[in-house]
């Protein structure tokens, strides 16, 4: 494999060959009296001299800096598969209940498909998309603040009918994957605000809780209004019990 | 014609900075430690050099280095600065507070503190037998 190849391996822009010109075996140039050239040979010189840029003061250098610029519209050239992936992922993203994001660690993919399997049987599905494609799927939308989970080794799952106490207890014992945070209907959750959702009792509970406290002002007003009514009543009834009592024990006496 | 030039040079072998990130993996080694412990906040800021060295130490390589090396990571919500805690056999005490380290820096400073303290194994030699000798 050549070199240039090589360089190409790693996405940078290197090893392009340190290459020298050497005059071999010519006539040494006399550079005190220069020979005047042909004028056929002289236009030529003249038209191909460079042009360089009138740097003026008020232009930083990083401004006119050529490595940028060329990075900077390399960053805008829009891959048109690249979009397609983005378009996919934000859909797949915008239909789940749940998404879940994890950070990876080193792993085969035996043991990638090992996990897959684990967090299949609670409902969440892998998505393959890396961190370019989550970048053009997710700016400018309400997900741009997942952004910036997306940086180093990341995988995503997402899912519909997820129990966020199962995954969390998977979460625990996974060596290859750690869960960072999630996306709930629509709410932005940190892993502690997974947790605490998960802590909660059902929702049959909370709203029959709910019901009590809304409840509660009316009950206390009917009882402080019925109060009176209501010892009075009970007094009689425990005034009537002693009395009949009374008088069956002087007829059995 | 021949041309008066003649071409001379050479090729740039290294790929900068991943070249020294290899470079340190390869020579990363788990023995002197006991438990490892990464704490940092997915939504903090310059938290990429902890995942990215998280990363790196859970590679198979390394782990194999010292199977009985626990690693563990804690997510925090705190918004508190990233650390890399080590536990060494001996008792002592390292803490990388990487929020103003690079991948390349945490990884040098590891070999530095971690790698570099493991003993090479002396080269143990197997006596050889008649039948062995006798081949030769």
């Amino acid at each position: 494999m050549s070199w240039l190849m090589c360089g190409r391996l790693f996405q940078s822009n290197i090893a392009v060959p340190l290459v020298q010109t050497l005059r071999h075996r010519s006539r040494r140039p006399n550079l005190r009296r220069p020979a005047v050239p042909h004028w056929q040979r002289a236009v030529i010189l003249k038209v191909t001299q460079p042009q360089y840029l009138d740097i003026s003061e008020d232009v930083h250098p990083a401004e006119i800096c050529k490595l940028r610029i060329k990075n900077e519209a390399k960053q805008k050239e829009v891959n048109p598969f690249e979009q397609i992936l983005a378009r996919e992922f934000l859909e797949k993203t915008e239909a789940a209940k749940v998404i879940a994001i994890f950070h990876r660690n080193a792993m085969t993919e035996a043991e990638l498909y090992a996990v897959r399997l684990q967090l299949n049987k609670i409902g969440l599905h892998y998505q393959h998309y890396n961190n370019n494609i989550a970048r053009l799927a997710f700016t400018g939308t309400k997900y741009e603040a997942l952004l910036q989970l997306y940086q180093s080794q990341t995988a995503t799952f997402i899912g519909d009918d997820v129990k966020i106490a199962k995954l969390l207890k998977m979460g625990k014992k996974f060596a290859t994957l750690t869960l960072m945070a999630g996306v709930l209907e629509g709410r932005l959750m940190s892993k502690s605000d997974l947790q605490g959702y998960a802590a909660l009792p059902s929702i049959h509970t909370l709203q029959g809780q709910l019901v009590g406290i809304l409840n509660a002002p009316l009950r206390r007003l009917s009882q402080n209004l019925t109060f009176h009514q209501t010892a009075l009543a009970s007094s009689l009834n425990q005034y009537m019990s002693d009395k009949t009592k009374g008088t069956t024990k002087n007829e059995d006496t | 014609m021949a041309l008066p030039y003649k071409h001379s040079g050479t090729f740039l072998r290294s790929a900068g900075i991943y070249s020294a990130i290899a470079k340190n993996c390869k020579i990363l080694n788990l023995k002197p430690a006991k438990r490892i412990e990464f704490n940092f906040d997915p939504f903090g800021e310059n938290v990429l050099s902890t995942r990215n060295v998280l990363t790196y130490l859970t590679q198979d390589k390394v782990r194999d280095t010292n199977p009985k090396c626990i690693i563990k990571t804690n997510v925090l919500c705190n918004r508190a600065n990233p650390s890399i805690n080590i536990a060494f056999d001996t008792g002592h005490k390292l803490i990388f507070k990487t929020q103003n380290l690079s991948t390349l820096e945490v990884l040098q400073l590891f070999n530095r503190f971690v790698s570099s303290t493991v003993k090479p194994e002396a080269e143990v030699s197997v006596p050889k037998t008649k039948a062995q000798k006798k081949k030769k």
